[in-house]
């Protein structure tokens, strides 16, 4: 899986928790693009991803990634250390 | 030194006069100095502690950034837990030792003082330890923009808490303050003082005689005073805030911002997005953020937990006394019941026709209703009285709709002139504040004719003089 099926299936997630298809993801995109993308909601989609993708992150990897590309980095390098992807 | 003290005053037009004169490789050092210089007028034994714990922290972090994955972590809750230490025994020591027979008896115990700023300052100094620990940015090596950092004399009184990396960059430019940076300043502290000597001051004196005996007013009248508690407390400390970052903005530094119309917020979540906005933030990403990763697969459970427990931290950070906890857990309580109710009752409401403005208008009005109910707590002086007035409000005394009794005290208190004076400074406080927040009414203002303008900026001087509450009572702030 490339770094663009993993945004796209991202992209999917984005738009179940947020119940918003109109949602196109960017690398600069931040929560405030996102009506709804608050604290609260943000557990709701790691754990939409985690379960997604089938992998646990750590609460350092979440708190670093402030935009939806550094999220797409962080997830691909999790997949890899997990041996989801090569 | 206090903010409103013309001493301050003066000593700050002199620091920025010297700053922009001087090479911009020692800014940061002036600064630095400047900062210790104004915290060592408080005290100088809790200098010396802003010091040390400046300087460990400094070079802590130096080697949790450039140590191996396995002992960052490590060192990282080294640092966490001398800090929270620290935190603790500062503010709340005083209060334990003092519940100790005996010792809590001695005079040097009676005598102690909390360290003026520490909440600030440990709050810096952990999110800085956490961001870098997280890979925000990287170690500080330079002593003075540190220092700078961590004591900066606007923000230590009473916030805005501003992260590393907003701040730091700021200071290694060091660049002079633009003129309209200059102008803008100055008007934020001149507006500052207006709302806390002319209108925190005048409600304190007001709230604080109604505090006195409140049994003698109905429950209708005490519901009042709740509002114009959560009014005083507002310009209060948004007045400080202002006083602070118009200040910084004189050294070219722009701070974040700490309010945003809160009283306006249609849900409490909306609220704690706009209220001690740099506190709430700091508390939901190093407190609730983490909770709530733990909790994650939890479900509502998960969910509650670390709700309450990042509200009533939000209490207890303000004092360790059964008031402010609880506080916090009625703060806990609101929010959720919102979080778990707020799609379904949209969702009914979205289905009546024609609902949506006055829904919008009667949110607000109960999301400010709660939000002075819960500051009940905030102003009583034990959860006693705390009760007695929440529970005369709540009771069938409520529709005795009278003011009388009221009318009377703000008469006593003010008199007919300082009354109208209160009314029309606040009118023109909400509107400002709507004005800050909206570009093009801003930019229209500014475009106003200068004389207009500087007419206004004399008219808030002249009040200010005549009708500022010269007590120099504290900011309430500046205990936390």
């Amino acid at each position: 899986m490339d770094r663009e099926a993993i945004k796209e299936k991202l992209q999917t997630i984005f738009r179940v928790v947020f119940d918003d298809n109109t949602i196109e993801l960017s690398d600069a995109m931040t929560a405030e693009d996102v009506e709804e993308w608050d604290s609260l909601n943000h557990i709701n989609l790691i754990v939409a991803v985690e379960k997604e993708f089938g992998i646990r992150f750590t609460t350092r990897e979440v708190y670093a990634a402030n935009t939806v590309g550094e999220f797409v980095d962080m997830l691909e390098a999790c997949l890899r250390r997990q041996g989801k992807i090569t | 030194m206090s903010f409103q003290s013309v001493p301050f005053l003066v000593s700050l037009a002199i620091s920025v006069a010297l700053y922009s004169l001087l090479p911009q490789r020692w800014r940061s050092v002036f600064l630095a100095c400047l900062s210790f210089a104004f915290y060592l007028t408080w005290s100088l034994p809790y200098t010396l502690l802003l010091l040390l714990v400046t300087v460990y922290i400094f070079y802590l972090v130096q080697k949790l950034d450039e140590a191996e994955e396995t002992r960052k972590y490590r060192i990282l809750w080294q640092g966490v837990v001398l800090l929270v230490v620290l935190l603790v025994a500062g503010k709340y020591g005083r209060e334990v030792l003092m519940s100790l027979p005996a010792i809590g008896l001695s005079s040097s115990i009676v005598n102690l003082v909390a360290p003026l700023g520490i909440s600030y300052y440990v709050f810096k100094l952990l999110s800085y330890l956490m961001d870098v620990y997280a890979g925000k940015l990287s170690a500080e090596h330079n002593f003075a923009a540190f220092a700078a950092y961590v004591s900066f004399f606007p923000q230590i009184l009473a916030g805005p808490i501003q992260r590393a990396v907003d701040f730091l960059p700021q200071i290694r430019a060091a660049r002079q303050a633009q003129p309209y940076q200059l102008s803008s300043g100055l008007r934020l502290i001149l507006f500052g003082l207006f709302k806390k000597l002319v209108i925190a001051d005048a409600l304190s004196a007001l709230v604080a005689q109604i505090y006195k005996y409140p049994k003698g007013y109905t429950g209708f009248e005490l519901l009042i005073t709740s509002y114009l508690f959560a009014i005083q407390l507002y310009a209060d400390f948004s007045g400080i805030t202002d006083i602070a970052i118009g200040s910084a903005r004189l050294f070219g530094i722009s701070s974040p911002k700490n309010f945003e119309n809160p009283f306006y917020a249609p849900t409490i979540q909306e609220f704690w997005r706009r209220w001690h906005i740099t506190l709430t933030s700091w508390v939901r990403d190093y407190v609730f953020l983490p909770i709530r990763m733990k909790f994650r697969y939890w479900g509502w459970v998960g969910l509650t937990l670390s709700i309450f427990i990042n509200m009533i931290l939000i209490g207890l950070w303000h004092g360790a006394t059964s008031p402010f906890l609880w506080f916090g857990i009625v703060q806990g309580a609101y929010m959720v019941v919102s979080v778990f109710t707020l799609k379904k009752r949209d969702a009914i409401f979205a289905r009546i026709p024609g609902i949506p403005v006055f829904r919008l208008i009667w949110q607000s009005a109960l999301t400010f209703t709660l939000v002075s109910l819960s500051l009940i707590f905030f102003r009583a002086e034990n959860l006693r009285m705390a009760a007695s007035i929440l529970s005369s409000i709540l009771s069938r005394s409520f529709f005795h709709l009278g003011i009388g009794r009221l009318l009377e005290t703000i008469n006593l208190v003010w008199g007919d002139t300082r009354f109208v004076v209160v009314v029309l400074a606040l009118v023109y406080m909400e509107i400002i504040h709507l004005v800050q927040g909206n570009l093009k009414w801003r930019a229209y203002i500014l475009s106003c004719p200068t004389a207009l303008r500087w007419l206004v900026y004399y008219a808030m001087i002249l009040i200010l003089f005549f009708f500022g509450d010269q007590s120099a009572k504290p900011f309430i702030y500046f205990q936390f």
